[in-house]
């Protein structure tokens, strides 16, 4: 649990981290829409040499980023096994039962892995290096045409702002929770599937009632504040578009450009 | 200036799913400046009265007054500028992702410029000694340094009038010590009105008066001094005695010739030595 | 059961080997008595709730041992067979109330013991005798944990611990956030398990007054270090080494101290509580001046 790195954020002050995050959102989405455009390995070592550059700017090790998308390595394997021995076609390498293994089902196996290394590796960099707020402040810059028509693109972001606040109160809420009924006797994990669900009530049922009290505490504590959804707000926060955003952009787009030249 | 800031006239409130009234005929005023403790054992209705001078509930009847107007549902908001409340449980009143966020929060909401805010930020983050945290995300910070992140955001607009909800019982002494301090130095400088629900002596001695709630009914105004002296059981208000006042308790059982009233720390070692040196 | 529960050279690691990484024990050597009422205090963040959760191998050491009783506890000790010490040790965690989880006060106090393989028929007995302890009527066994007051949902939780029969009992900070009836009578309920079951405690606390009042020994922490361990009287009569650590003097010893600048004669050792302070002003008294 401790080394899981996924979507969480690690302070710092390299290139990466200081883009603007609306822009920074958006080409991570745009990256995640040029993956499903790459079909042959010239095209998927672009977007790697892409990831790499992003990762490598960014300043975060490349040996902790591995080992902490590690936890995410059986979800990959059992979506590449799936591929590897049901997709038919080309030559049959082995068969058993119903499982073959093709040609075919061999590379479109290693499509599927490189996809989700890549998907992974740059939505992992995106919650890495860009704080929950300034995440929340993204979305809200790329909603905020939705304010056009009458969208609470404002409470949305806040929303979302307070939800990834809350993560790591839950989630130390959740370690002492857990520590509680670990000395209470209880295995988590351990045993059958309905044995380790059912020791999970004890988990899940605390965490629930907190999540609410929180919930509850905090809304009076906003309105204390001065906080009514109707009302306009003004904004601490403020990021700029600088020189490093529109290079990143090009440089995005120039490798897009390059992967619908050169994919079959 | 000792005007009243504070008129609260023949208040009721009674909750949807309760029996009985939470809060039952109460009236009393309080002054510019004042610090005033508010105390009772739980479920006495403390909580809810908080609210109810905030706005946060409504009236069954009666009115509230803050600086003259009474409060009504188009006025409350303006009114609450002027209120701060800091709660109980420094988890729950954190909205910001960071520290200057946080504090962000409040200015946002009365629509403070940027410029503005990065002024008052610093200011109050100084106040509380906290600037070195100015970044810092609120689950790295100790509930006491919470704590004191809640009250800069409060203090933050500059409130006529400040209401602690049990806001030191959750955090360790030193935590708590560093909070009143600001709380105390502050309050004098700038004429605000503290008002305090607390089960901890400490915050009581540092009031000018005390009201005692019991199921729903004021029983009690009075001063820190004439509680400790008069009140019996005060362990059904949820209170403990003064150190000196527990001591003196003590050697008054053992027939030391003490004066039967409440003395502080000071007044009691006097006490003590003034004997000693007439034997 | 050996006589001590024994700390060896332990170092603790957060998120070792990570970027997050922080050290938050460092060589900790501690020798706590069996049957000893021992607190823990130290500021926030000192490593005081670290220390106690290996004692249930919550967390293992990342270097170095601990020994209770026949089970030694390194970075290589497996998960498996932990039933046995997680029994003998019950661990009683800041605001308790917030494991309870089940549909009755009953069924949530049976929890603990049922894990650790308690016959079902003898569970009411023992819930009936946990919820005496606690001071808590019979009749609240059958509602629900959540509708009950705060103070009382603390003392289900404990009776949850207490129902496990633990031989060592640690809390931490079991008074935070209760109003000065229900501290009281948490205290007094620990020391009675300490005085008349022989129980050990392990205390952690920020409150002076209640560590001098009840504890034999008193640990120090400071950075993740044990920087002192010593007999609570030791430790309270040196006002300089608790300055260091900015820890306060309880109210007794604060007032002792006042009344000996005002050349009050007290002569004795510093009180650990306003009853025995109590005591050496009227023996001040009695003895007269001469």
């Amino acid at each position: 649990m401790e080394n899981f790195i996924f979507g969480r954020y690690m302070p710092g002050n390299s290139l990466v981290h200081n883009l603007n995050p609306a822009m920074k959102i958006l080409i991570s989405f745009y990256f995640i829409v040029i993956v499903f455009f790459a079909n042959n390995y010239l095209t998927y070592a672009l977007l790697f040499f892409l990831c790499f550059i992003s990762l490598y700017l960014s300043k975060i090790s490349f040996g902790f980023f591995l080992k902490g998308i590690r936890p995410l390595i059986l979800l990959i394997i059992i979506t590449v096994l799936l591929q590897l021995f049901f997709s038919a076609g080309g030559h049959i390498y082995f068969s058993f039962w119903i499982f073959k293994i093709t040609s075919l089902g061999l590379i479109s196996a290693a499509y599927i892995f490189m996809r989700f290394m890549l998907i992974i590796t740059i939505s992992t960099l995106l919650t890495l290096t860009t704080s929950p707020l300034a995440i929340s402040y993204g979305i809200e810059k790329i909603l905020s045409p939705l304010k056009k028509i009458h969208c609470p693109v404002d409470t949305i972001a806040l929303m979302i702002s307070i939800a990834l606040r809350f993560v790591p109160t839950l989630t130390d809420e959740a370690t002492s929770i857990m520590n509680a009924q670990r000395s209470r006797g209880v295995d988590f994990g351990n045993g059958n599937l309905v044995k380790r669900i059912k020791s999970l009530i004890p988990l899940l049922v605390p965490l629930f009632v907190s999540a609410f009290k929180h919930a509850d505490e905090l809304s009076v504590a906003m309105e204390a504040r001065g906080y009514s959804p109707e009302m306009k707000r003004t904004k601490f926060k403020s990021y700029l578009i600088g020189m490093n955003d529109y290079i990143s952009m090009m440089l995005f787009f120039v490798i897009s450009l390059m992967i619908i030249f050169f994919r079959n | 200036m000792l005007n009243n800031i504070i008129e609260v006239k023949n208040i009721n409130f009674k909750y949807n799913d309760s029996e009985t009234k939470t809060i039952n005929n109460i009236s009393f005023n309080i002054k510019t400046g004042e610090w005033v403790s508010i105390i009772g054992h739980n479920g006495s209705g403390k909580s809810t009265l908080i609210k109810l001078l905030d706005g946060l509930v409504q009236l069954d009847s009666g009115s509230i007054s803050m600086n003259g107007d009474e409060i009504n549902e188009k006025n409350v908001n303006k009114i609450r500028k002027n209120i701060g409340l800091v709660f109980q449980n420094p988890d729950n009143q954190f909205v910001g992702a960071t520290v200057e966020d946080d504090i962000a929060f409040g200015l946002e909401n009365y629509q403070f410029s940027r410029d503005e805010m990065i002024k008052i930020i610093d200011n109050v983050l100084d106040l509380v000694d906290m600037q070195k945290y100015r970044k810092h995300e609120p689950s790295k910070l100790s509930g006491g340094q919470k704590q004191r992140i809640a009250l800069a955001g409060v203090l933050a607009l500059n409130p006529k009038i400040l209401i602690l909800d049990e806001s030191t019982s959750m955090i360790d002494p030193q935590g708590r010590n560093n909070i009143l301090n600001v709380i105390d130095e502050f309050s004098r400088k700038s004429n605000m009105t503290v008002i305090s629900i607390t089960h901890d002596v400490e915050e009581i001695k540092l009031s000018n008066r005390v009201l005692l709630l019991s199921n729903g009914e004021l029983v009690e105004d009075t001063s820190p001094e004439k509680l400790f002296e008069n009140v019996k059981d005060l362990e059904e208000y949820a209170l403990e005695l003064p150190f000196s006042a527990q001591l003196s308790k003590y050697l008054i059982k053992h027939k030391l010739q003490l004066p039967n009233r409440y003395m502080n720390e000071g007044e009691l070692i006097e006490c003590i030595k003034k004997l000693y040196l007439k034997m | 059961m050996h006589k001590e529960i024994i700390f060896k050279n332990v170092d603790y690691y957060y998120q070792h080997d990570t970027p997050y990484e922080y050290k938050a024990l460092e060589n900790v050597n501690l020798n706590i008595p069996i049957g000893s009422f021992t607190s823990i205090i130290g500021k926030t963040g000192s490593g005081k709730s670290t220390l106690v959760q290996m004692l249930n191998v919550l967390i293992k050491p990342t270097n170095g041992s601990i020994e209770i009783d026949d089970f030694k506890i390194n970075s290589k000790t497996t998960n498996k067979n932990l039933k046995p010490l997680r029994k003998k040790v019950g661990l009683i965690f800041q605001f308790p109330e917030k494991q309870l989880f089940a549909d009755s006060v009953r069924e949530d106090i049976a929890f603990g013991p049922l894990n650790f393989g308690m016959d079902e028929s003898k569970i009411d007995s023992v819930v009936e005798e946990s919820l005496k302890l606690v001071q808590l009527p019979i009749s609240i066994m059958n509602k629900s944990p959540f509708e009950i007051s705060g103070g009382q949902m603390r003392r289900v939780a404990i009776a949850g611990v207490l129902a496990m029969k633990p031989e060592i009992l640690v809390l931490d900070e079991p008074t935070v956030g209760l109003d000065p009836k229900g501290q009281k009578f948490i205290m007094n309920l620990i020391h009675k398990l300490h005085v008349e079951q022989n129980m050990t405690i392990i205390l952690i606390s920020h409150q002076m007054d209640i560590v001098a009042s009840y504890s034999e020994n008193v640990v120090i922490m400071h950075n993740g270090k044990v920087v002192a361990f010593d007999t609570a009287q030791n430790i309270f009569s040196n006002e300089s080494l608790l300055n260091k650590y900015d820890l306060t003097l309880p109210s007794s010893i604060k007032f002792y101290n006042q009344l000996i600048a005002n050349q009050l004669p007290l002569n004795e050792s510093v009180p650990m509580h306003v009853n025995q302070l109590g005591d050496q002003i009227i023996k001040m008294f009695s003895r007269g001046r001469n």
